[in-house]
């Protein structure tokens, strides 16, 4: 179970979570939807300790994740995996060494060993023959295909994806949707999704929680969503451009 | 008046910039005493990845070693000329490869190498680690439970140690070769008796010296470059402000050290 | 080869009238280059000048049993040598680095393309006033750099070794020949380290990546520049002075 409890951040005077609380339980999908700067992927980082609160607590089980140092982070984060945005591979290693990165490093596998172990995580995504390129050589949805490989490498019980969906292709998305899906389903990996991609939203996820000027402005299914009739929340799930909705002037 | 004022108010600017700039240099100490704090720590256990090491090594060596060996071999001629004119007056050749030797081995061999070092490696690893940290690849480590000091930070800086101290044993003898070359081409000294007054002068104390001066500035170097790559904010224009801050504390870190070294070691 | 180009280009640009046109970004280019290295150049001259004075002393000490000569050897090997060719590379580190970084990013983020759809020229706007700013300014940081370096120098032979000031500072040995020879030196770095260093900027691609690139490139391929440059100019002050 994953629970934010009155997350407060600010960056300079600009205040961009103003008292979120989250519950996710075991699981379950949960979709973070709103505009672009709206604080979803300031709110995920938390999870993690890449950014650190200005008030309120995170729980994840029964680990308080705000209080610990840098160091008593880590056995977290092999829980917690993350799918960054970009991807972010890295650059100076191949396809195959960026996945076999966490085997070498906290399974304790040599480099052969790990070598093998990510050859088959890779043909499980589907990027077995590309291997041996560099980040640099691929195409945005292979990348991500490899981000969300390493990530899971760990066998982690929980997954943040930033915006897994968001410039690939229709084809690569909707892979990128079902192993999500199946993810949740096979494994009971609770995934926290970071989206604004409607066609997504409301094929995969469990649950929705909209964020709005620093607050969840709605929190529910997707049938909720539907049904709503808060005017910002309609006006955002029907993509349209004029609305009441008040646009934040800095990203 | 209004020129009295304009006087005033010129004044009290130019006394708020010097505040201002004493401030951020403390800044900027108090910054690179904790990063080197880090670092020393990231060295406990001593457990390197080898890969990243070996990758370290790798890259400072194959990038440095002809620039150095380059730099070395002018170096080592422009003294030789310079200390030429002086004996080419007096007319006391014997004394060129003792000073042109000195002069070399002593202070401006390890002083323009490792200038050559921080252009090339040191900037090279400021826009390497500046590129990691804008494109998010240091929190991908850290997301991945990777501690970037011991990974990242720790090999880099082990490896600019060690290259620089073997960049400046290698590129002090170009250096005297250079010179030998420039000593016959140009003072009629054959070479080989360039270097039998260098062998002569016996010098072993003032190689140690730039030695020992070598590994300080590849330290400094590696903190420096270090510090200005993870610090970096901003994008494309973030990344190429960090290295140009980074060579020029790097080049006020190699004057200053070497200054300290030059002391300590006379004194003790 | 494209170096000399840009070289031959900025003449060109300049005879036609360029640093007129743009006496600000000129004025603005000289303050940056300038006045904004004079810490830098202080720190570092003055601390070479106090290392050199100290280590040729504990040597001469040995050797000789008076320092009358150390004084006015010292001064003109810092006029000849040392002010010039470390003020330089202090200036290829500091400023061609700048330069190339400045450039760089504007290769990056298309500035340098909106440029030339103003039909502007970006040797024109953006290296004829850095290579004029630092022609100038390399010749008068050359010249304070090398004050500070022997005042630094007089400082530990005063107090250290207890050398009376105007034995020190003494310009016996300083002829007409070290004096054309440093400021030769200080020109031609002038010309070479903008040069170097816009090119490096002008040639960026990719991203933040490529800024990094260029700027590193701009630093070694200016300081090597300096470096034989300073070779080149010693060998023929040399080789003129022999000829006498």
């Amino acid at each position: 179970m994953i629970s934010f409890q009155n997350i407060v951040k600010a960056f300079g005077p600009h205040k961009v979570l103003d008292d979120v609380s989250l519950t996710v339980p075991k699981g379950q999908i949960l979709f973070i939807i709103g505009t672009s700067g709206a604080g979803k992927s300031v709110l995920v980082k938390h999870l993690v300790g890449l950014i650190r609160p200005d008030a309120g607590r995170i729980y994840l089980d029964d680990v308080e994740v705000t209080s610990l140092s840098e160091m008593a982070l880590y056995p977290v984060r092999k829980r917690c995996a993350m799918v960054f945005q970009h991807s972010t591979l890295f650059d100076s290693m191949t396809l195959l060494e960026n996945v076999a990165l966490p085997l070498r490093k906290h399974k304790g596998l040599s480099t052969k060993q790990a070598g093998v172990d990510a050859m088959r995580r890779l043909e499980q995504v589907g990027m077995a023959e590309e291997s041996g390129q560099f980040p640099a050589d691929i195409g945005d949805g292979l990348r991500k295909r490899v981000a969300i490989a390493r990530a899971l490498t760990l066998d982690p019980e929980y997954v943040i994806f930033d915006e897994p969906t968001t410039g690939l292709d229709p084809m690569a998305a909707e892979s990128v949707d079902s192993l999500i899906r199946e993810l949740s389903d096979r494994f009971q990996v609770t995934s926290i999704v970071v989206s604004h991609d409607l066609r997504s939203i409301f094929k995969v996820a469990d649950r929705i929680a909209m964020l709005y000027q620093g607050k969840v402005l709605l929190d529910g299914s997707p049938a909720d969503f539907r049904a709503t009739t808060d005017p910002v929340v309609r006006q955002f799930i029907e993509g349209r451009p004029e609305g009441p909705m008040v646009f934040p002037r800095k990203s | 008046m209004n020129v009295l004022a304009w006087a005033g108010s010129a004044i009290a600017s130019g006394i708020r910039d010097v505040g201002r700039s004493a401030i951020s240099v403390l800044e900027e100490l108090g910054a690179l005493t904790i990063l080197s704090g880090r670092i020393f720590r990231s060295f406990i256990p001593p457990t390197l990845d080898g890969r990243e090491t070996w990758r370290a090594f790798y890259k400072v060596g194959v990038k440095s070693y002809a620039i150095v060996v380059m730099t070395a071999m002018f170096t080592g001629a422009i003294m030789v000329i310079q200390a030429g004119q002086f004996v080419a007056k007096a007319s006391a050749t014997s004394f060129v490869g003792w000073a042109a030797g000195f002069a070399v081995l002593a202070e401006i061999g390890p002083v323009l190498i490792g200038l050559m070092f921080s252009g090339r490696v040191g900037a090279n690893n400021t826009a390497e680690l500046g590129t990691m940290v804008v494109t998010e690849q240091v929190d991908a480590l850290r997301a991945l439970a990777i501690e970037p000091m011991h990974y990242l930070v720790a090999p880099r800086v082990l490896a600019m140690v060690v290259m620089l101290f073997l960049l400046t044993a290698l590129g002090d003898l170009f250096a005297l070769l250079g010179g030998a070359i420039t000593s016959e081409l140009l003072l009629d000294v054959p070479m080989r008796v360039f270097i039998q007054q260098v062998v002569d002068a016996n010098l072993v104390d003032e190689y140690l010296l730039g030695l020992v001066k070598g590994s300080v500035f590849g330290l400094s170097i590696a903190i420096v470059s270090c510090h200005f790559g993870l610090t970096v904010s901003g994008g494309a224009v973030g990344v190429g402000r960090a290295v140009n801050n980074a060579v020029v504390v790097a080049a006020i870190g190699i004057f200053v050290t070497d200054l300290a070294v030059g002391l300590t070691w006379n004194f003790l | 080869m494209a170096a000399l180009r840009l070289f031959r280009d900025t003449w060109r640009w300049t005879f036609r009238g360029s640093l007129r046109r743009q006496s600000g970004p000129f004025a603005r280019q000289l303050y940056e280059v300038g006045n904004r290295s004079v810490v830098f150049i202080t720190v570092t001259l003055g601390v070479l000048g106090m290392i050199s004075v100290f280590q040729v002393l504990i040597q001469v000490e040995r050797i000789l049993p008076e320092f009358s000569v150390v004084g006015p050897a010292f001064i003109q090997t810092m006029v000849r040598e040392f002010a010039p060719t470390i003020a330089g590379l202090m200036i290829a580190t500091r400023v061609g680095s700048g330069i190339a970084a400045e450039i760089g990013s504007m290769v990056v983020t298309e500035q340098v393309d909106a440029l030339r759809l103003c039909n502007a020229d970006p040797i024109d706007y953006l290296v004829v006033p850095r290579f004029w700013a630092c022609v100038i300014q390399t010749v008068l940081l050359s010249v304070y750099g090398g004050l500070v370096g022997v005042c630094a120098g007089a400082v530990v032979a005063h107090y250290a070794w207890e050398i009376p000031w105007g034995t020190f500072f003494s310009l016996n040995l300083v002829g007409y020949s070290d004096v054309t020879s440093g400021l030769w030196k200080a020109a031609a770095y002038g010309m070479a380290i903008p040069i170097a260093a816009s090119q490096a900027g002008l040639e960026t691609s990719g991203g933040s990546e490529g800024v990094g690139t260029a700027t590193t490139r701009a630093v070694v391929n200016a300081s090597f520049c300096v470096v034989v440059l300073d070779f080149i100019i010693s060998g023929l002050s040399f080789m003129l002075l022999l000829g006498k």
